[in-house]
């Protein structure tokens, strides 16, 4: 790694402090919002680009180009699930779950579970796998970060590891460089910037996508098809809907993806948010797969096909632009690693020990219970990252397969179907979770030709329904949740031109003045 | 003629006409009117906290706004509020104590900041109780519906109830 190199990279990270320190001083006021937001409101594209920042993680820069490296085209039927993955989820959940929650009172996206299917045991289970779950995907973030530290700095992968490892600690624990929204779009920008840079540079070496498909045609044509090299997934369907699902509908089941809903701004920045991440994820989404389809080109020989983007960043861009995009993409894992520790932190705290362990629980009990939690996965993490370091693309495939089968129905159903009761949704958890893991750990995917993510949503949903509707006597969905269901469903008799102005955070205050205006009509 | 109350109230920034124009503009038809205005109930809580930063701590003030009807709390920017006398039964009345109210602007705050700033760590969180605080909120009939608009921010939402 030359030394230009590692100074852009220095120099990228000076920039963003310093966007960070000028974004404080900016906010010189004494308010929260002014010391996030330097004073000023954010806009549409800033809030898409924040948010996209942080959520692509190491998986997009590893995983991505490891599988096209690897399965040719097959790889692009993630990024296809993908594309239009976000939209989706806020198309069919965001705008209930976001008055549901409200109307609910629910913090975090697990409180909100056991809110809507009132038990003890819906929050237990889904706090401790959630936990579980975001632990492995929080590894895979630690790999990724201790690889592209070590191609990055040149120095042995055990302390590059550890390197990272402490610094997505320090991070976390300090809130990232200033957690500002400017960083954020700042980097969300150069990764952007970034991938399509490496992506050109690749496409131009090898004379355009014609000439590096025929070159690629020449070498193994089956890498070209959509069924992965040697055809190994020929006419497997369940194992291709899995792939799409993962990514498009799986979101909707990922507790630390659906909390943002409960967060969500106004609809109408939401919806332009929206549009630009839409268009965001068009041009970003499939750029790595291709690039690592590229790279069995440019990179014939690379001994870890996850480092695919890596090295054809190292090979083919200036010294310069190299440190700023590996500077963009170290953050970025950082980021999302930071994210998801924060999300797991949180539910071992509030949703675990303050609601099972300590009820009074003080402030301070609670972050030591989250920073002792963080710290065992890192520990864990970096032993697991040392000793027999997993692919970062199949610790995320499971971790949201998983995910995704679990709790998909749950958080679909709790807005959308005024049936789904306690026992269904702890069944369903149960099922779907269950099936998901042994289906990937008994090797039945290829006996079976089935994606876990398949099975596990499919048995998950019929568990869901079938165990709702047989328990609807001895376990009826609660009235005042039917009532907020109700509210969360219908918008009043009002045309569908008023449903885009309106402001769900005054959802409450609607209700409680509706039951006063009813209270004076019949008083009356 | 109705009991009159003096109220301090979240100061108004959305007039009747303005509120009008605002439905009439969505609704297509010059058709709305106002038929009344309603007060909202919150206990305002000002919290002074002092986060940790890569420059060092900073101090910053949050203010939460705790829904005094159905007990939820939300972090709130700076406003200002002025006294007004309002008809009483234009009031809606407060259902969750104050005590009540402290603790969850507390856990609000608490969890507002760690979630922004995207951090663990222990905050200082100092929650002073203000005063109870009232929002107004204009009460419109459409030719088919029932719409309030906050008189202070100038947002909309529905209302299912046909009465006014």
């Amino acid at each position: 790694m030359s030394y230009t190199v590692i100074f852009f990279l220095v120099l990228y990270y000076v920039v963003v402090i310093g966007i960070g320190y000028w974004a404080l001083r900016r906010g010189s006021g004494d308010s929260l919002e002014d010391y996030l937001l330097g004073g000023r409101q954010v806009g549409p594209l800033t809030t898409a680009l924040t948010l996209q920042s942080t959520s692509m993680s190491g998986y997009m820069f590893l995983g991505a180009g490891g599988l096209g490296y690897l399965q040719g085209y097959w790889a692009l039927w993630f990024a296809a699930g993908d594309i239009g993955g976000g939209v989706l989820n806020m198309s069919i959940i965001g705008r209930r779950m976001r008055k549901m929650s409200q109307m609910m009172g629910a913090l975090t996206s697990i409180e909100y579970l056991e809110k809507r299917y009132p038990s003890p045991a819906v929050r237990l289970v889904a706090g401790l796998l959630t936990v579980f779950l975001l632990g492995f995907y929080v590894v895979a973030q630690l790999i990724a970060g201790g690889k592209g530290m070590a191609l990055v700095t040149g120095i042995p992968y055990p302390a590059a590891l550890a390197i990272a490892v402490g610094i997505i600690l320090i991070y976390t624990f300090m809130g990232g460089y200033l957690a500002v929204a400017y960083t954020d779009f700042f980097q969300s920008l150069i990764m952007l910037v970034g991938v399509m840079w490496i992506m050109i540079a690749s496409l131009t070496e090898l004379g355009g996508l014609t000439a590096a498909n025929n070159a690629i045609g020449e070498i193994d044509p089956t890498l070209l098809s959509v069924w992965g090299r040697g055809l190994g997934f020929e006419g497997q369907w369940g194992v291709v809907a899995g792939a799409l699902l993962i990514f498009s509908v799986g979101y909707m089941g990922w507790p630390h993806v659906v909390t943002r809903h409960m967060a969500m701004s106004q609809p109408a920045t939401a919806r332009k948010a929206g549009v630009w991440a839409t268009v965001w994820n068009l041009f970003f989404v499939p750029a790595p797969y291709l690039v690592g389809i590229l790279a069995i080109l440019i990179l014939p020989n690379l001994d870890d096909p996850e480092m695919a983007i890596f090295q054809v960043a190292d090979k083919l861009l200036p010294a310069a632009v190299t440190g700023l995009v590996m500077a963009a993409i170290m953050a970025a894992i950082m980021s999302t690693a930071d994210s998801l520790l924060l999300q797991t932190g949180s539910i071992a705290s509030r949703d675990l020990y303050e609601r099972f362990i300590n009820p009074n629980a003080s402030e301070k009990q609670m972050v030591f219970v989250s920073r002792g939690l963080v710290l065992a996965i890192a520990v864990i993490g970096y032993a697991v990252a040392l000793v027999e370091p997993p692919s970062v693309f199949s610790i995320v495939i499971f971790a949201t397969s998983v995910l995704g089968s679990a709790f998909l129905p749950a958080y679909v159903c709790a807005v959308w179907w005024s049936k789904a009761n306690t026992p269904g949704a702890l069944a369903s958890i149960v099922v779907g979770a269950s099936v998901a893991f042994i289906w990937q750990y008994a090797g039945l995917v290829d006996s079976t030709q089935l994606h876990p993510m398949l099975t596990g949503v499919v048995s998950s949903s019929v568990t869901m329904f079938v165990v709702s509707l047989a328990t609807q006597k001895i376990s009826p969905v609660p009235e005042y949740v039917l009532d907020a269901m109700q509210v969360t469903t219908t918008v009043g008799p009002i045309p569908g031109r008023f449903l885009t102005a309106t402001e769900f955070g005054l959802t409450q205050e609607a209700a409680a003045i509706d039951k006063a205006l009813d209270g004076d009509a019949s008083d009356g | 003629m109705a009991n009159q109350s003096k109220l301090s109230v979240i100061q108004q920034q959305v007039d009747a006409a303005t509120a009008l124009h605002k439905i009439d503009g969505l609704a297509g038809v010059k058709a709305a009117r106002i038929e009344r205005k309603m007060y909202y109930p919150y206990y305002r809580f000002t919290a002074n906290c002092v986060v940790p930063t890569l420059f060092g701590k900073k101090a910053m003030v949050v203010n939460c706004l705790v829904d005094g009807v159905n007990g939820l709390g939300a972090t709130a920017g700076a406003y200002s509020s002025e006294t007004v006398t309002a008809p009483t039964d234009a009031l809606l009345q407060f259902a969750v104590s104050m005590q009540e109210a402290q603790r969850t602007a507390r856990r609000t705050i608490s969890h507002q900041l760690g979630r922004k700033l995207r951090m663990i760590a222990s905050f200082e969180v100092d929650v002073e109780p203000q005063c109870t605080v009232y929002k107004g909120f204009w009460i419109i009939r459409t030719h088919d519906t029932l719409v309030m608009v906050d008189s202070s921010s100038g947002c909309i939402h529905p209302l299912s109830s046909r009465a006014a």
